[in-house]
């Protein structure tokens, strides 16, 4: 055979097979050979930083119900010291914190995501933690239901993967922010750190 | 006997293809086992836009399977020794890169490993360099032999 015929033959067979077993992959084998971009919440580019909002006019805390309840009060209050202690920046909206922010955002309620394979995710994660596998398929799709889930882009949102130089979380910060998130917290350490100092860890898939 | 006879001898040819095709396919078994976490590796290296990281990801594995299983054809030997060579540039070229910039990275070469230190890295990224030379000289080794077989 001749040789040109023989490597278009070779990249050929390699095409197709990948053609074939990324089809065939279960969704954390799966790749998206073009991967959907991620688009902001508004139509009108480039998203316009969002002014932080008096502690009065916030949205109330997503948990609890009834009246005034002294754990309703609590969560407002927690959510009030998280608006106050992380503001909005929008010169940097991306921002590290060390272990003892992550745990006193931990405290508050903050919502945290976890950048790692969901393998990873599933031997141990920081307790409430969610999981957006960053090289996992669908990607936009998560970001997308965390944005919808979450009752303001201003609140904090920690954002780590496994420390080191693990720059996943950095990643992810960024898609969050084109996404419309506004306050984007990376925890440089990451669950090893978390976990070396004996917090609050999960196992198994869902929160 | 010298040593150009002994280069040129079957069973030494045999032994260049066999080593080659299984370093290859050894290679190609975790890349192909977790498409995701070579696209990660992909993506440490710093030299892929990211709209080709995923197709890169997909299909290079691929190519080292199909090019390491057509290295023990016959027919498909020449074809699968030029591919050889180009992969092994393109490793070569992309550890050097990266070796320069002083970018210590997990060269991903067999797969994922375990964490190491800056130091340890950058180690294994020249040792990487000498082994993919080391193939590329393999590589050339059977596309000699097959030059002089066709002539």
């Amino acid at each position: 055979m001749r040789p040109a015929l023989g490597v278009l033959f070779l990249l050929f067979l390699a095409l197709a097979s990948a053609a074939v077993s990324n089809a065939l992959a279960g969704p954390r084998r799966h790749l998206n050979w073009f991967p959907r971009s991620i688009a902001p919440p508004v139509p009108s580019p480039p998203p316009s930083p969002q002014p932080v909002r008096p502690i009065e006019a916030q949205s109330p805390p997503r948990q609890g119900a009834g009246g005034d309840s002294p754990r309703r009060r609590k969560a407002h209050e927690a959510l009030a010291e998280l608006y106050l202690r992380y503001p909005a920046d929008p010169a940097r909206p991306i921002r590290e914190v060390g272990s003892s922010d992550a745990k006193w955002l931990h405290e508050r309620g903050a919502l945290f995501l976890d950048a790692r394979r969901s393998e990873a995710f599933e031997q141990g994660h920081i307790a409430d933690a969610r999981s957006i596998p960053f090289w996992e398929e669908d990607l936009a799709e998560k970001v997308a239901q965390v944005f919808a889930s979450c009752s303001d882009p201003a609140l904090p949102v920690v954002v780590y993967c496994s420390g080191g130089d693990c720059r996943d979380s950095h990643l992810l910060a960024e898609k969050l922010w084109l996404a419309g998130f506004r306050t984007l917290l990376t925890y440089q350490s990451g669950f090893p750190d978390w976990k070396a100092r004996g917090w609050p860890v999960r196992h198994g898939g869902a929160p | 006997m010298r040593i150009g006879e002994v280069c040129l001898h079957p069973r030494a040819v045999r032994l260049s293809a066999w080593s080659l095709a299984s370093v290859l396919v050894y290679a190609a078994i975790p890349k192909l086992a977790d498409p995701p976490a070579f696209a990660q590796n992909l993506h440490a290296y710093g030299l892929l836009p990211a709209a080709l990281l995923a197709p890169a990801a997909l299909v290079l594995p691929w190519v080292e399977f199909w090019v390491g299983l057509g290295l023990l054809f016959q027919r498909l030997r020449g074809s699968a020794a030029w591919l050889a060579l180009g992969l092994m540039l393109v490793f070569l070229g992309a550890l050097g890169i990266n070796l320069a910039k002083g970018n210590a990275l997990d060269c991903g070469c067999f797969g994922a490993s375990a964490p190491k230190t800056r130091e340890q890295r950058f180690l294994d990224m020249k040792l990487a360099m000498l082994r993919n030379g080391l193939l590329a000289l393999l590589a050339v080794h059977l596309l000699v032999t097959r030059r002089r077989d066709n002539s």
